[in-house]
């Protein structure tokens, strides 16, 4: 079991306090890719988060390959993230000061990976990716796809354990957005990566494993994928009339 | 001059304030704000603000003001404290000159708004800029700007004839190249950083180095402006600290309490008059010399003049502070320089081995046993007084016994009388009324029909005046130090501020990324580093010259005051920055934990 989360709780505290998650199990084994769906404020992303270790939540346990990542302290976290999980978002949440090249080499970098390991790592996931030649280009002269697909770069350089997606492909056009999930679909199948992804688009959602849905913090419902893309793909829909929020 | 400053700041200040509210224009544009209506808006924010800091200033400025009249007592060395008293027409016209400014300001920036499309406003959050280039030729010609301008402004100062308009020259070829500098040279040498992979690819290097070209675009203007600011400011307040030091004051004045000198017999009275005075104010330890100096005897090779006194005369002065005396045999002479640079001049190797006197109708070679150490004497009268190498030779008494004293020339030599005692310090009532008494004799009908020439000097008060004129100097150069500096300061902060929701969103990217504290504060740390202590040494480097300049211009030791002025300025911005760091680090933290 790579991702173990236990009676999970977030409530934000302000003017009013917001129960974003609440009482929350969920398990996720090695190799697999699952998609979370749910409405507007469902409290995905707040999952997402405290899986990310960015967010700590109210109650509960979150457990990576058995260990509490919470027990460590500001710093070691922040090396946990760069070297055990990978990020993909929908803003991309690349650094307009860098290059692409450089975007990706971030999280090795900052580890103090020497070059030639770098440039050979670089070499084999750019030629998979289609972004050899943009490599030297800023940000602002990629177009989205490019942009994400640089992202994901950036997000498997150093072989994490676990990628999480928050709606990668919220900014991208169909063409592209189908293009970026079958390069998830690849890197789970391929590399056995495991992939968590959050998504409102019932299309992305079809290429994972296993969909789980949320709604109002708890677990709702979850299907499994099966043989065929397209009856998986009707299934959600389904499963989002259901659940009432729809796609968006 | 300060409300010029403040002007070209607020504007600054204001047009920044303006660009980071675009978006929030965007918004209210969407709203259906009209342009008028927009203009309005700004127009009255900025006469609001503008009011409550000319109220808040006044109000600081009275408060402190009782401060600076205790600072500036003391500093003076005034026998009374100064009044503490409520400033009307200052307040009036600091009010009226910034009131007018402020009005002034708004209506040019609501006329500089360019609004253009909503569209951009909305997006003007997400825009990314380019980076800067840099050229390498327009980056030798930065280099070749500066050294040229040094060059001239050193060359200037070394040469005799000295005139402002190559030195201005230099000048402005400097602060051009320190535009060059920052906008070329330093964006080229980043550049040619940034291709060191093994460097560059080095931890947080990536993030420092790439985030430091990125801004340069923004930062050049405000690393030039800070840089010259800085430079300006050292230098004017540097020169007037040297000018106010000690040294450069006490070379005028005579070393001893009491000098009278004339070109007959000084009057007995004067002196009686003088020494009652100082017993009545319980001095009674007092020495007497008298002597005379002549004048136009040496044959020097510019052709300048010189004085002589004779061995037993100078004795005499030696003995008033207590020194033994000197003994000289036949044909030899011992220098006394006036001024730090003579003493510096004849004991150099260019100095003089004989000197060549004319006493009556022969010419005598005298050989120059040595030169004394600085011993200002009570003689500088005419030619002499203007020469910066100017000295008082002293002969044997057989010299000046043969010289003709008769001459009709009543500048050929004067007779001096000296009184002198080691509590100068605390003669200054007695001075006072030493002085009316020498000033009620030159005005005396005795005095102006016979038309002779008396002069007198009292060192007390002579020192108490000096203190007084560089307490002012002092204090004003220090009053315009902390105006420039906070000016400096002030540009820094407002480039941060400018910045601060850039770097806010930037530094959450990187915290999911996965961004140690320490590593934050290493990046943080040499970012504003760069921008705090880049111009601050420039700007010691362009003052450095200055100063060399001006130190071969006034030939007068200046390192100990421009070292505490440069040594100020660094203390200054030291503490600035870590003050900024600590508040910019506990910002971004705060940021990445949100």
């Amino acid at each position: 079991m790579l991702l173990k989360i236990n009676r999970l709780n977030k409530i934000y505290n302000g003017k009013v306090n917001v129960r974003a998650i609440s009482n929350l199990d969920m398990e996720v084994e090695k190799g697999e890719f699952l998609g979370i769906m749910g409405p507007s404020g469902s409290g995905k992303t707040s999952l997402l988060n405290m899986i990310a270790t960015i967010d700590p939540p109210t109650s509960g346990s979150i457990r990576l390959n058995g260990k509490d990542p919470y027990a460590l302290n500001f710093d070691q976290l922040a090396a946990f993230r760069r070297q055990k999980l990978g990020f993909i978002f929908q803003s991309f949440n690349l650094l307009d000061t860098l290059t692409v090249k450089e975007n990706i080499f971030l999280p090795l970098t900052l580890d103090g990976a020497p070059l030639s390991e770098m440039d050979m790592k670089l070499e084999r996931i750019a030629e998979r990716l289609g972004i050899k030649h943009i490599l030297e280009k800023r940000t602002y002269e990629i177009s989205g796809g490019e942009a994400q697909r640089t992202a994901i770069a950036r997000a498997i350089i150093h072989n994490p354990e676990l990628f999480l997606a928050d709606e990668p492909t919220g900014n991208l056009d169909s063409k592209n957005s189908a293009e970026v999930m079958q390069l998830l679909e690849q890197l789970n199948s391929e590399e056995e990566a495991t992939i968590l992804l959050v998504t409102h688009d019932p299309q992305a959602a079809s290429f994972c494993s296993r969909v789980v849905f949320i709604k109002d913090g708890s677990l709702y419902n979850e299907i499994y994928r099966g043989d065929s893309r397209t009856d998986f793909y009707q299934r959600i829909m389904d499963t989002l009339k259901l659940l009432g929020g729809g796609p968006r | 001059m300060i409300v010029i400053f403040s002007a070209f700041a607020v504007f600054y200040a204001v047009s920044t304030f303006l660009k980071m509210r675009k978006y929030e224009f965007g918004i209210l544009f969407i709203q259906g704000l009209s342009r008028k209506q927009m203009v309005r808006l700004i127009f009255t924010e900025n006469v609001l603000t503008g009011f409550a800091a000319i109220i808040a200033g006044i109000f600081y400025g009275f408060a402190f003001s009782k401060v600076i009249l205790l600072v500036c007592s003391n500093l003076l060395a005034l026998d009374h404290s100064l009044a503490f008293y409520l400033p009307w027409r200052p307040i009036a016209i600091t009010f009226l000159v910034f009131g007018v400014m402020f009005v002034l300001i708004s209506l040019l920036t609501t006329l500089t708004v360019r609004t253009g499309h909503v569209r951009t406003l909305i997006d003007s959050k997400s825009m990314a800029k380019k980076e800067p280039h840099a050229h390498a030729a327009l980056a030798i010609f930065a280099g070749l700007l500066i050294a040229s301008g040094y060059g001239i402004v050193l060359n200037i100062s070394n040469r005799i004839s000295f005139s402002f308009l190559p030195l201005f020259g230099g000048v402005i070829l400097v602060v051009n190249g320190t535009y060059f500098f920052f906008s070329q040279l330093l964006v080229y040498l980043l550049h040619m950083l940034k291709k060191q992979e093994n460097l560059y690819f080095h931890r947080t290097n990536l993030l420092s180095l790439s985030e430091l070209i990125f801004r340069m675009s923004d930062n050049v203007r405000t690393l030039f402006i800070i840089a010259i600011i800085f430079a300006t400011a050292m230098t004017a307040v540097g020169t007037s600290t040297a000018i106010g030091s000690s040294e450069l004051t006490t070379e005028v004045s005579s070393p001893y309490a009491f000098t009278y000198i004339s070109d007959r017999a000084v009057a007995l009275s004067l002196i009686d008059g003088a020494e009652q005075e100082l017993r009545a104010s319980g001095i009674d330890r007092y020495k007497k010399a008298y002597g005379r100096i002549y004048y136009s005897r040496i044959i020097d090779v510019a052709g300048s003049t010189g004085e002589l006194i004779s061995n037993s005369d100078y004795n005499q002065l030696l003995a008033l502070q207590g020194k033994k005396p000197v003994y000289l045999k036949k044909n030899e002479s011992v220098l006394l320089p006036y001024t730090a640079a003579a003493e510096k001049h004849l004991k150099s190797s260019e100095g003089l081995d004989t000197i060549k006197l004319r006493v009556n109708k022969s010419i005598r070679l005298m050989k120059v046993k040595s030169v004394a150490a600085l011993n200002r004497f009570p003689g500088l009268v005419g030619v002499s007084a203007n020469n910066p190498n100017a000295y008082v030779s002293i002969v044997p008494d057989e010299v000046t016994d043969q010289l003709d004293i008769r001459s009709k020339d009543k500048f050929y030599s004067m007779n001096y009388v000296v009184l002198h005692t080691s509590q100068w310090r605390e003669t200054i009532q007695a001075s006072r009324k030493i002085e009316n008494n020498y000033y009620r004799f030159t005005h005396s009908k005795k005095y102006t029909k016979n038309g002779y020439y008396l002069n007198f000097d009292s060192l007390a008060l002579n020192w108490q005046r000096t203190k007084q004129e560089n307490g002012l100097l002092l204090l004003l150069t220090v009053l315009c130090g902390i105006v420039f500096y906070t000016f400096a300061a002030g540009f820094l902060y407002l480039r941060l501020y400018s910045d601060q929701k850039r770097d806010i969103s930037q530094y959450k990217m990187l915290n999911k990324i996965g961004l140690k504290q320490v590593e934050l504060k290493k990046i943080v740390t040499s970012q504003l580093a760069f921008l705090f202590f880049l111009p601050l040494i420039i700007a010691i480097l362009h003052s450095g010259v200055a100063f060399i300049a001006l130190h071969n211009l006034i030939h007068f030791s200046i390192s100990g005051s421009v070292i505490a002025v440069i040594g100020s300025f660094l203390v200054l911005q030291t503490i600035y920055f870590f003050v900024v760091r600590h508040h910019h680090l506990r910002l971004l933290k705060q940021a990445m934990q949100a």
